[in-house]
């Protein structure tokens, strides 16, 4: 006749099986994250080009007051992308305060994000800007025309 | 680096207010017991030092020398109260490891690495995290790290209005604060700053979850359970976007681990405190920790008397105050999602396509987890199945799970009345509620199992040491 196994003995038995299971599945799928991590990163680092935006806005950024109201004139329709190179601009120069023109009362200066070449100094001109500096890549800075 | 010494300062003062309330003292064994205060102590001390920050920008005084005496005032204060606190008992001593633990711990510890090299692999790729971290979280502490000139920009209007529903400038402000303190004393806006705090928010919550469990049950469903979370694709594709979910998921068990902590010294106070003092942080990080500060409230309310309550209150006062003001004075509510008109809300509560596609999102985020053959629910259950459930008395520490799953109920109530559009409230956010509440969850769940196979031979340790002890009984051993 068979003897009845101790359900203690059992019991331990079944954790050890099951513990095993955990600690292979979840293993694999550290790994499989992880991996997953590894692919995204090689395949679309930094995906809204921010790194890019802080580098390309940091010698604008340098000449303008650390907290100062800049307005933001840009090119681009209202839309997704218009968002994005918004937010762009607004982290790479934070701690300014990025306000799309016109804005009451005029800034000082104010930042221009353009997605082709085009004449700044016409867009500056009738929210009362010229052009201070032109730093390519559609970057450009204007200052408040004296009255 | 005078930045990390700063918040170091305040990461000893948070572990010297707990030695000196006595949490955790002798009850942890050995070096998990050490885990369990550093923890504790860690985001006890970063939150202080957040709430701190804030006041001093607000006060004026927003300058690095008064940000740094002001973590080193904090430590000071802590060591002081410690060495007038209550006498230190020797940690317990740790029962002899079997092979399954070492099997747990070894697979831990290479889980968490694994962690570390993905956050490493995806910060190197995407320093300045995703969306929100930029957007919202990073933005406002380059706001705030400018300090007098313009902090004030991180709750402008201005700013929430380029996308209406997305920007938040009247979030509470923990984690932009302590990066915010990062970059003002280290004179840069390093964006691996904000990864790393990122990155330890996320070792600590593994390492509160441990240790926790190692405290209130056994270290092996501790391991178990950072197994669980750190392996799960809900945290760990989280922890280098450098969120505030996180931090906020770091609090909550905080506070449920401090909560059940009382129900094991209902005399004293002193867990009562500690569970306010992270209650108080969850709702300084984000308007989901309010909720969870209420339903924590409550739940204390009404399990106990008014003493328990009042030293919860107690404990979570500086973020309570702090909140207070920062939504009264700083920065009131700017960005609504909820509706103007009651017969608004009740339309949007009887629409039964709103709680079909709510329940739907809850339950793909659910499967979203982790891969269907290492989905971490079904895993959970396997070991709840294989342990059985605790014995009737420690059984009852389960309640905690009351904490999350009124989140998510709260989640949904939100969800149903929200005026924004629900595909996209919903696409933004539900995986990262989940998130929130999962190291509870795990928590809670690891709290009703019953015994691994540890606590068997730990118990026969126990029995040979108590013989050994006996007089006139030499162990066989020595």
């Amino acid at each position: 006749m068979r003897r009845r196994e101790d359900p203690d003995k059992r019991r331990q038995r079944r954790i050890r099986i099951v513990s095993g299971l955990a600690v292979l599945a979840s293993l694999a799928a550290a790994v499989r994250s992880a991996d997953i991590a590894a692919e995204l990163a090689r395949r679309s680092p930094d995906p809204f080009r921010i790194g890019a935006a802080v580098l390309g806005f940091s010698p604008l950024a340098s000449r303008l007051p650390a907290g100062e109201v800049v307005g933001y004139l840009t090119d681009l329709p209202p839309g997704d992308r218009a968002i994005v190179a918004f937010v762009q601009a607004q982290y790479a120069l934070a701690p300014r305060l990025l306000r799309r023109l016109p804005v009451e009362p005029s800034p000082r200066w104010a930042v221009g994000r353009f997605s082709r070449p085009l004449d700044a100094a016409a867009w500056g001109a009738p929210h009362g800007y010229v052009v201070e500096q032109d730093f390519g890549g559609g970057i450009v800075l204007f200052r408040r025309a004296s009255r | 680096m005078t930045g990390w010494i700063s918040l170091l300062a305040s990461a000893l003062a948070g572990y010297w207010f707990l030695q000196a309330l006595g949490i955790a003292g002798s009850a942890a064994p050995g070096r998990l017991g050490l885990v369990l205060r550093a923890c504790l102590g860690a985001g006890l001390g970063l939150g202080l030092s957040s709430c701190i920050f804030s006041v001093l920008l607000w006060a004026g005084w927003g300058t690095p020398p008064a940000v740094l005496a002001a973590n080193l005032a904090l430590a000071a204060a802590a060591l002081l109260l410690r060495r007038r606190g209550a006498s230190q008992q020797p940690p317990a001593q740790g029962p002899r490891a079997g092979s399954l633990l070492w099997v747990l711990r070894a697979a831990g510890a290479a889980t968490i690495a694994l962690l570390v090299v993905s956050w490493a692999v995806t910060t190197e790729a995407s320093p300045h995290g995703d969306w929100d971290a930029f957007w919202i979280w990073n933005l406002r502490a380059k706001f705030l790290a400018g300090g007098q000139a313009s902090w004030h920009h991180a709750v402008s209007a201005h700013w929430g209005r380029v996308q209406l529903g997305a920007t938040h400038p009247d979030y509470p402000l923990l984690l932009s604060g302590l990066v915010a303190q990062l970059w003002m004393l280290s004179g840069g806006m390093d964006p691996w700053h904000a990864a790393a705090v990122s990155l330890l928010f996320a070792l600590l919550t593994a390492g509160l979850l441990l240790a926790a469990l190692a405290w209130l049950r056994q270290e092996a469903l501790g391991w178990l359970a950072v197994l669980l979370l750190v392996s799960s694709e809900l945290f760990a594709s989280q922890v280098a976007a450098q969120y505030a979910d996180i931090p906020l998921a770091f609090y909550m068990l905080g506070c449920a681990v401090m909560l059940s902590a009382a129900g094991r010294e209902p005399e004293s106070g002193a867990p009562w405190l500690a569970a306010g003092a992270y209650a108080g942080p969850a709702a300084w990080t984000k308007h989901e920790g309010i909720v969870f500060f209420l339903l924590a409230l409550g739940w204390t309310a009404w399990r106990r008397r008014a003493r328990p309550l009042l030293h919860f209150l107690l404990g979570a006062a500086p973020g309570i105050a702090l909140l207070g003001v920062f939504k009264l004075f700083i920065a009131p509510l700017s960005v609504g999602f909820f509706p103007s008109r009651l017969g608004e809300a009740l339309a949007k509560l009887a629409d039964p396509a709103r709680w079909g596609m709510i329940a739907r999102s809850y339950a793909q985020a659910l499967w979203d987890m982790g891969p269907w053959w290492a989905h971490p629910i079904a895993l959970v259950l396997l070991c709840l199945w294989a342990a059985g459930w605790a014995e009737k008395q420690r059984r009852k520490d389960a309640w905690v799970l009351l904490l999350p799953a009124g989140m998510l109920a709260a989640d949904f109530l939100v969800y149903l009345i929200t005026t924004a559009d629900l595909g996209w409230h919903l696409g933004t956010s539900c995986n990262r509620l989940w998130l929130q509440v999962w190291p509870t969850l795990l928590f809670g769940a690891f709290l009703a199992a019953g015994p691994w196979p540890e606590a068997q031979a730990r118990a026969a340790q126990r029995s040979r040491d108590r013989r050994d002890q006996t007089p006139g009984r030499r162990s066989p051993r020595r």
